[in-house]
């Protein structure tokens, strides 16, 4: 009763299709009794109602989270990010009165799952008192009714944020609409071998023109890999003229207008690449392992905080730099959600607001505790804040957060990125063989 | 499991029978050997046959991530599931296999049943039903997964209970052995074999389980496989997740090698002649 | 550890409409003596077994242990052991253990349990064997200690359902002699089933023959191959012989001349079949002095040692009958020769034949309840024999003559 785990959408970043909701006819035995019982116990539809209703001013919250046991239920696939939880952010949560405990899954889908079977159950005392989350996966819950909203702006610590920051206000294309509180920023970043590319292009055009010039040392992971599809989508961005140029929903016509220019450079590309693109690596993993062994000089990745451990450990060359571009790349947030069904929403929100205070935010931002950029804008903390944000080791492989994530481009709406995965396989693996 | 044979006749004599023999170990081994080498494996990236640099990382990440307690959360589940599920089997293979059911095929078709049905499809159906309910997260847990190891304890001891012969229990009564005493004299260690292949299976299937223990035990219940499956999902944590895989296999292994000791302990029809026997060839002839 | 046994009308049916697996069987067995039921297979010798051991319950009938009813008492407290004709040994447990489960299973410790059986697996000359396993035994050993068991938990009676069937025929001739001596030694009262007459013969005291559910006849061992009670009985025990004639005046006429019958027994005149075993009837040179007939030789066949002939004699009338007799080892003769033939008048008998097709007796008569009593057109002298040495059932006689009364016909 295995099945393969998938990412949820958080530092590695392609929003995946939701999975829907698999409801399913039980199979009973022959006792009338007992059928009839199963179907008076299944076949109620779930409840309409949003559990939206307020619950005071802060110190009110504060008050009844204290005694309160949170059920932060986030992909465990990170030792270094549970080791944060487990031995920075849950302490200091333990001060506030309030019990941290984390549930480990192997993809985001299953804590919605969980919440959407007990919102189908109407249950109003879950387990899952907060999750980590974006995406489609947030997206998902929202059609669904399962995350609670309204109520980041409570919470005091959210005064650090930029209103009009565009990672922070759509969520792969959705609405937040304070149904969520941000927590990490990702970025997506080529990275490079300075030893092989002395003179590194500037734009994403002059990248694809860099291969092209260098046939065999450079490739991308094969969507459906995330890394390997948020390429593809930094690729239509650029083939059709910036960001701007492509709307964020999902909409036939510009599907049909944009990507046969993206389809026709990845095309006149592919020759050029490693294996003459006829193989492409099947993930990032994949692809990181051909950088580490000099098959390529190119990589890329949505965590550069990572590259300053991998190249300390040798894995990666020591001469290994990242790639800024002009234009800017796709970045993308994660968020706290707090599902509607939980018991403890008052717990939940004291430990989002904890994890979006500085102080957290700077701690998990050391490369050696987890190295996830921070969500806040630094403009608006007080310089002790800010000096905690300056303490932290500067890297030889990676720039400072402000500069690597200058320009972010915004992610593309859930919607998008299977259709344009389909579309790569069908226009440009399948012509190529 | 008496009077033990040696099986011989196998075609191509001695030598096939090593080399084919040799082949299996090898098939079943040679996966392992990755592992191995990863669990004790500090760094080790693509061209290098062996790792680079040796350390016990992975076991020291193991440790942190909770490994121990999981590990017993984990054993407690698979033998609650056992324990529950074994008697289950066995009282439904005994009315099976004495045709105590009327409807037997259509009893044996819903038994066998679990094994057919998509996990995760009934999971998402089941949990709804059981919140509904209001069933506590573990019990719910403990209940699916005996359901879903039904069908291999009700196979294996409907095997044992066909191949039952009633009258060592007949000849027990007439040694004066009440109905109870036949049950723990005769029943119990007749049948014993087949009750720890039975529970074993069940075990393991308790010991293995993801997808139950995740969604209906709502995440109450940390055990092994969900750490092994959140390790598994992440990038370069190829140590952590082979220390887990090895030292989940554990368990199992042990189950397996206590269960062939007591096996062969039991029976005894091996041909291993006691050293009285061997010393008295003269009785032998005699008694015949 | 030895206790009269006595069945009384004891039946049981198989439902459905079909006949009885046993239907009216009363039988008395002295505490001590061994009884062999024989009978072809269908015969409800092993249904009556398995009722007095209590493996199944009676439709009808009752059986009594020294004289008390115990048909409402399950196996387990009855206190009658029975040995199968597969060994049955516990495979879980060593030989030792196998024998002192009875003592286990009444609450003793394992070491006294194992102390207190290892007496018995002496009995039987297996004490060799104590902490072997059942596997790792030869039929015959496994027998034995399925003996051992039975004995050690000391059962008032001693059932064996045709033990020795399966075996060959030096191993059984290997536990009839240890039957001989476990019967010197402990005295138990044993019933024993056999399809084999000649098993029965060799063991047992009296033997009650039955077919299809009914006793058809009860005697001591060396009597019933003399006496036979009906054609059934004597094809039963394999008697070859019946030559139809008619009986006139203590007479046997027949294509074979005229046989004096012996007197011990009464048989009125008129039509009767002619009984000798074929191991009695003596050949001899055609003109040797006291032979009672003349034949021809029709067939010689082997059978062990000796020879058996088939002899076709002619009566002057013109009437022909075949006669088969044993010839000792040594003796030989050819087809077409010439013999006498001499049958001891005390190895004859005369019953009064049987109707083509039915293989049963009169059914008002199937109730030998005291043994002996024969059926309606018979009556014994004494159920006591002369010829047969101290019989187990003679003290008994009087006592059962009173019962037959209460019990009726």
């Amino acid at each position: 009763m295995t099945r393969t785990p998938q990412r949820p959408r958080t530092q590695p970043g392609g929003p995946r299709t939701g999975s829907g909701r698999a409801r399913r006819a039980l199979r009973v035995p022959a006792a009338p009794v007992l059928l009839a019982a199963v179907l008076a116990l299944s076949a109620c539809a779930a409840p309409d109602v949003e559990a939206d209703e307020p619950l005071g001013d802060w110190s009110q919250i504060q008050e009844e989270a204290r005694g309160q046991t949170v059920s932060l239920w986030m992909w465990g696939g990170d030792p270094q990010g549970n080791a944060y939880v487990d031995d920075v952010l849950a302490p200091a949560a333990a001060e506030l009165g309030v019990t941290l405990r984390r549930v480990p899954v192997a993809d985001t889908k299953e804590a919605l799952n969980r919440i959407l079977a007990e919102r189908q159950a109407g249950r109003t005392d879950g387990e899952v008192d907060l999750v980590w989350v974006n995406g489609e996966n947030f997206r998902t819950g929202r059609q669904a009714g399962a995350w609670r909203c309204g109520w980041t702006s409570a919470l005091p610590n959210a005064e650090y944020l930029d209103p009009g920051d565009p990672l922070l206000g759509k969520d792969f294309g959705t609405d937040v609409d304070g149904c969520e509180a941000p927590w990490h920023k990702a970025q997506f970043t080529l990275v490079y071998d300075s030893a092989k590319v002395p003179e590194p292009p500037t734009t994403f055009e002059g990248v694809l023109d860099w291969a092209e010039a260098n046939p065999g040392r450079f490739t991308y992971p094969a969507p459906p890999d995330f890394t390997g599809s948020v390429f593809v989508r930094q690729a239509l961005y650029s083939v059709s003229g910036g960001h701007e140029d492509v709307p964020l929903q999902f909409d036939q016509d510009a599907y049909d207008r944009l990507t046969p220019p993206l389809w026709e450079r990845l095309r006149e590309l592919a020759p050029s690449l490693w294996r003459e693109g006829r193989t492409y690596p099947r993930d990032s993993t994949a692809l990181d392992e051909l950088y580490a062994g000099g098959e390529v000089d190119m990589t890329m990745t949505y965590g550069p905080a990572t590259l300053t451990s991998l190249v300390e450990k040798g894995t990666f060359p020591a001469t290994t730099r990242v790639l800024p571009l002009e234009e800017g790349t796709v970045g993308n947030a994660s968020f706290l959600a707090i599902p509607a069904t939980s018991p403890d929403p008052e717990g939940a929100m004291v430990v989002a607001n904890l994890a979006m205070s500085p102080e957290q935010q700077a701690a998990k931002a050391h490369p050696d505790v987890w190295g996830q950029f921070t969500v806040l804008d630094e403009q608006r903390l007080d310089p002790g804040q800010r000096a905690a944000f300056e303490a932290l080791p500067d890297s030889p492989v990676v720039p400072p957060y402000p500069v690597l994530a200058r320009g972010a481009n915004p992610e593309l709406a859930a919607a998008w990125v299977p259709a344009i995965d389909e579309g790569w396989r069908r226009n440009v693996l399948a012509a190529a063989r | 499991m008496t009077g033990g044979r040696r099986a011989g006749g196998q075609p191509g004599g001695r030598a096939g029978a090593v080399l084919v023999r040799g082949s299996l170990l090898l098939w079943f081994l040679l996966p392992l050997v990755p592992l191995v080498l990863w669990a004790a494996a500090e760094r080790w990236s693509a061209p290098a046959v062996l790792p680079q640099r040796w350390g016990t990382a992975g076991w020291s990440a193991a440790a942190e991530a909770g490994a121990a307690p999981a590990f017993a959360r984990s054993l407690l589940l698979g033998a609650a599931v056992a324990a529950i599920a074994t008697p289950a089997g066995a009282l439904a293979a005994r009315a099976l296999a004495h045709g105590l059911v009327h409807r037997s095929r259509l009893v044996s078709a819903l038994l066998l049943a679990p094994v057919a049905l998509p996990p995760f499809a009934v999971v998402m159906g089941l949990n709804v039903l059981l919140l509904r309910a209001r069933v506590p997260a573990l019990v719910g847990v403990v209940a699916v997964l005996v359901v879903a190891a039904l069908p291999y304890t009700t196979y294996v001891l409907r095997v044992a209970y066909a191949g039952y012969d009633t009258s060592y229990e007949e000849e027990a009564r007439l040694l004066g052995a009440t109905p109870r005493a036949v049950w723990w004299r005769v029943r119990l260690p007749l049948l014993a074999p087949a009750l720890a292949g039975a529970a074993f299976l069940a075990f393991l299937v308790g010991w293995s389980d993801y997808i139950v223990t995740v969604l209906i035990g709502g995440g109450r219940l940390v055990t092994y496989p969900l750490l092994i499956a959140s390790a598994a999902s992440g990038v370069g944590n190829e140590a952590v997740v082979a220390v887990l895989s090895l030292t989940s296999l554990l368990p199992p292994l042990a189950l397996l090698l206590l269960a062939g000791a007591s096996g062969l302990r039991g029976r005894g029809g091996r041909g291993r002649p006691s050293p009285a026997a061997a010393a008295a060839p003269a009785r032998e002839v005699v008694v015949r | 550890m030895t206790a009269a046994l006595a069945v009384r009308n004891l039946g049981r049916d198989h439902g459905g409409g079909q006949a009885p697996a046993l239907d009216g069987l009363n039988l008395d067995v002295p505490a001590g003596s061994c009884l062999a039921l024989v009978g072809p297979s269908g015969s409800g010798k092993t249904t009556a077994l398995r009722l007095v051991a209590g493996l199944e319950v009676p439709d009808r009938g009752d059986v009594l242990l020294d004289g008390r009813s115990v048909v409402a008492l399950p196996p387990e407290r009855r206190g009658v052991s029975m040995v199968f004709q597969r060994p049955l040994l516990f495979p879980h447990l060593d030989v030792l253990d196998n024998v002192a489960f009875s003592a286990r299973v009444a609450g003793a410790s394992r070491r006294a349990a194992r102390a207190a059986a290892a007496p018995f697996l002496d009995l039987v000359q297996m004490g060799g064997y104590t902490t072997r396993r059942p596997g790792q035994l030869s039929g015959g050993q496994e027998q034995r200690v399925a003996l051992a068991r039975a004995l050690a938990a000391r059962p008032r009676v001693l059932l064996l359902d045709e033990a020795f069937t399966g075996l060959d025929v030096a191993l059984r001739e290997d536990m009839h002699e240890l039957l001989h001596q476990l019967r010197a030694v402990l005295e138990p009262t044993v019933v024993l089933v056999t399809h084999d007459h000649a098993e029965a013969a060799a063991l047992a005291d009296s033997v009650a023959v039955l077919s299809g559910g009914r006793l058809l006849q009860h005697g001591d061992a060396g009597r019933i191959y003399t006496r036979p009670a009906s054609v059934t009985v004597s094809r039963l025990l394999g008697g070859r012989n019946e030559v139809p004639g008619v009986v006139v005046g203590g007479e046997h006429r027949s294509a074979l001349g005229r046989l004096r019958l012996p007197t011990d027994v009464a048989v009125p005149d008129g039509p009767a079949v002619l009984l000798v075993r074929q191991e009695a009837v003596v050949v001899t040179g055609p003109d040797a002095p006291g032979a009672d007939a003349a034949g021809t030789v029709l067939a010689v066949r082997a059978a062990g040692a000796r020879r058996a002939l088939t002899v076709e004699v002619v009566s002057p009338g013109g009437a022909a009958v075949q006669v088969h007799a044993e010839t000792s080892p040594g003796q030989v003769f050819t087809r077409g020769e010439r013999v006498g033939l001499r049958l001891p008048s005390s190895a004859v008998s005369a019953v009064p034949p049987e109707d083509a097709g039915t293989e049963e007796p009169e059914i008002a008569d199937r109730r030998t309840a005291d043994a002996g009593r024969m059926p309606r057109t018979h009556r014994v002298a004494s159920p006591a024999v002369p010829d047969a040495g101290v019989r187990p059932d003679a003290p008994g006689a009087p006592r059962r003559r009173n019962h037959h009364g209460d019990h009726g016909t």
